[in-house]
């Protein structure tokens, strides 16, 4: 897929940027000619539902940060916050049977989450079968009017305006791998939570969310412990730099990280055996279409120890961290169009 | 592969609004610009009034152009003719030889000259050579003759002498008009000779005066 487009003199191609807002950090992608334009911002996690909402002070260092990295453009792609984003598989009539196939969806969706349903924008797109027969499979995924305007209030004074709200499992579906047209699984590990998901031709299938599942539950029990900072904590954790060259240091990381072994254990652990049991579900749901690999994204797809943990629970599938893991969902945000969200996603109405 | 549009569609009736105001704005400037342009071009072509007047004031500035290119042009005659008139009076004189010698020669044996003076010459009247009587001056621009005047005083042995000599210079036609202005007696060594003042006309154009002295 093109992600770039010419600008009006001809001078170097740029696409939207892709931001992800996620836990502690916001994080920014932009396809500047050929190169990634990657940027990160931090931001304090309010408590409260909606934690994910960037505060304006938090906005406004986003803002600048992205100018001082050479970002172009205003053109921002959203993606919907993990805890906001609704999803719901459904088993419905067939397309063919005349029946009001959107209508039903949403209002089951509505029903699932104790919506109303004129209050929720979804998208729906059936999945592979395996279920019983005359019954047609459907993946929605929806945000809420309100926690959607809120999301987009927050860049109200900002020099970039969101056109779009898209959906992480949809961005990483864009993200050009190795046979596209397979069953791919995602372990998105987050600050807050970690999704799986599973797609199929770049159209996702499945996915789930895991409540508690992200690096925070970690660093909250290492805070809680040895009082350490969040940043002192990434630098162990995942190091960067100079960290790399300085031996003492190595033994000071490799000691803590000894130290810290059972809070990282307490993430990795639930997420191994999720993955696992998500796969087996995968495997019924979907017997037609193997998974061909595991990818782990996010800002804990690093985390020592999780890749050789989850290769060990799933040992049939290759499991390895895509690169620049942490902007994973960013940059297939830089894929969005216009057209691909235009498109019909039945098909029955596609044949 | 797919994308997902999960904005509320207010927000994206209120962006499309936004849209179609820019690209409304966008067209009605181009609009207003282009349609200034035309009436601005339709209004000088279809006043002809204010087309003539366009193009009187395009002529009196050519006028005025010619007007100091004559004066101009006239500064430069003035300067020219001062130099061929002074080239002329340098330049531009009879040649008095022939008639020297048509003098000398008819001198003969009793007849003697004392002097030959050449008055400076002078505007012919426009009657004809000298004698007539219109001797007004005429204006510069016709100015297109001379008569010059040769004065001959000299001793004759007696009166038929110098009416001989009158007559040869007479016959010769050389000069326009040969007169005798006075004779008298004067004594000369206990002799009693004739003494006579003659006046010879040539009248030639002013630029071949030399040609017709010739």
């Amino acid at each position: 897929m093109k992600l770039t487009r010419k600008t009006p003199l001809a001078g170097p191609s740029f696409s939207p940027i892709g931001l992800e807002l996620r836990g502690r950090w916001m994080k920014a992608a932009q396809a500047v000619g050929p190169r990634w334009r990657l940027a990160r911002v931090e931001r304090v996690v309010p408590p409260g539902p909606r934690s994910w909402l960037p505060q304006p002070d938090a906005v406004a260092r986003l803002d600048g940060a992205l100018r001082a990295a050479g970002f172009q453009g205003e053109t921002l792609i959203l993606a919907a916050p993990s805890a906001a984003l609704l999803s719901q598989s459904l088993e419905l009539p067939p397309k063919s049977s005349g029946a009001p196939i959107e209508a039903l969806a949403i209002a089951e969706m509505a029903r699932a989450c104790r919506m109303e349903p004129g209050t929720l924008e979804t998208a729906m797109w059936e999945t592979p079968g395996g279920g019983r027969a005359g019954v047609s499979n459907l993946l929605a995924m929806g945000m809420d009017h309100a926690s959607a305007s809120h999301l987009l209030s927050a860049f109200d004074h900002s020099s970039m305006t969101p056109i779009t709200i898209d959906a992480s499992p949809a961005a990483l579906g864009r993200l050009p791998r190795h046979s596209p047209e397979s069953a791919h699984a995602f372990v998105d590990v987050g600050w807050d939570d970690t999704v799986l998901c599973i797609v199929l031709g770049g159209l996702p299938i499945y996915q789930r969310r895991l409540d508690d599942g992200g690096l925070a539950a970690a660093y909250n029990d290492i805070a809680a412990r040895d009082s350490a900072t969040p940043a002192a904590v990434d630098s162990v954790l995942f190091p960067a730099g100079a960290m790399h060259a300085d031996a003492q240091a190595d033994v000071v990381r490799a000691t803590l990280l000894s130290r810290w072994r059972g809070s990282i254990s307490n993430v990795i652990e639930p997420l191994a055996k999720e993955l696992d049991r998500s796969l087996t579900y995968a495997s019924h749901r979907f017997p037609t279409t193997p998974i061909v690999s595991v990818n782990l994204c996010g800002d804990g797809a690093l985390l020592p120890g999780l890749a050789d943990r989850l290769q060990s629970k799933v040992s049939s599938v290759p499991v390895a961290a895509v690169p620049d893991a942490a902007f994973a969902v960013a940059q297939g945000l830089c894929s969005w169009t216009g057209t691909l969200a235009g498109r019909s996603f039945f098909a029955a109405e596609a044949a | 592969m797919i994308a997902l549009n999960l904005t509320p569609p207010a927000y994206r009736a209120a962006r499309d609004q936004r849209r179609r105001v820019r690209a409304w704005g966008r067209l009605l400037s181009v609009l207003i610009v282009a349609g200034v342009l035309i009436v601005a071009n339709v209004w000088k072509d279809a006043n002809p009034a204010r087309a003539a007047w366009a193009a009187v004031t395009d002529l009196e500035g050519k006028i005025d152009e010619r007007k100091r290119e004559l004066a101009l042009l006239r500064a430069s005659v003035g300067l020219l003719n001062k130099e061929l008139e002074s080239v002329t009076a340098v330049s531009n004189h009879p040649d008095w030889t022939p008639a020297l010698r048509l003098i000398a020669d008819r001198l003969g044996n009793d007849v003697v000259l004392d002097s030959c003076v050449l008055d400076r010459p002078r505007d012919a009247p426009s009657g004809g050579p000298a004698g007539l009587p219109a001797r007004k001056a005429l204006k510069p621009a016709a100015r297109t003759r001379l008569v010059y005047a040769l004065e001959l005083s000299g001793l004759a042995t007696n009166q038929a002498a110098v009416h001989r000599y009158l007559a040869d210079l007479q016959t010769a036609r050389l000069f326009d008009s040969v007169t005798l202005i006075e004779t008298r007696s004067r004594p000369l060594a206990d002799r009693l000779f004739m003494g006579f003042r003659l006046s010879c006309e040539i009248v030639a154009p002013v630029d071949v005066a030399g040609e017709k002295a010739r």
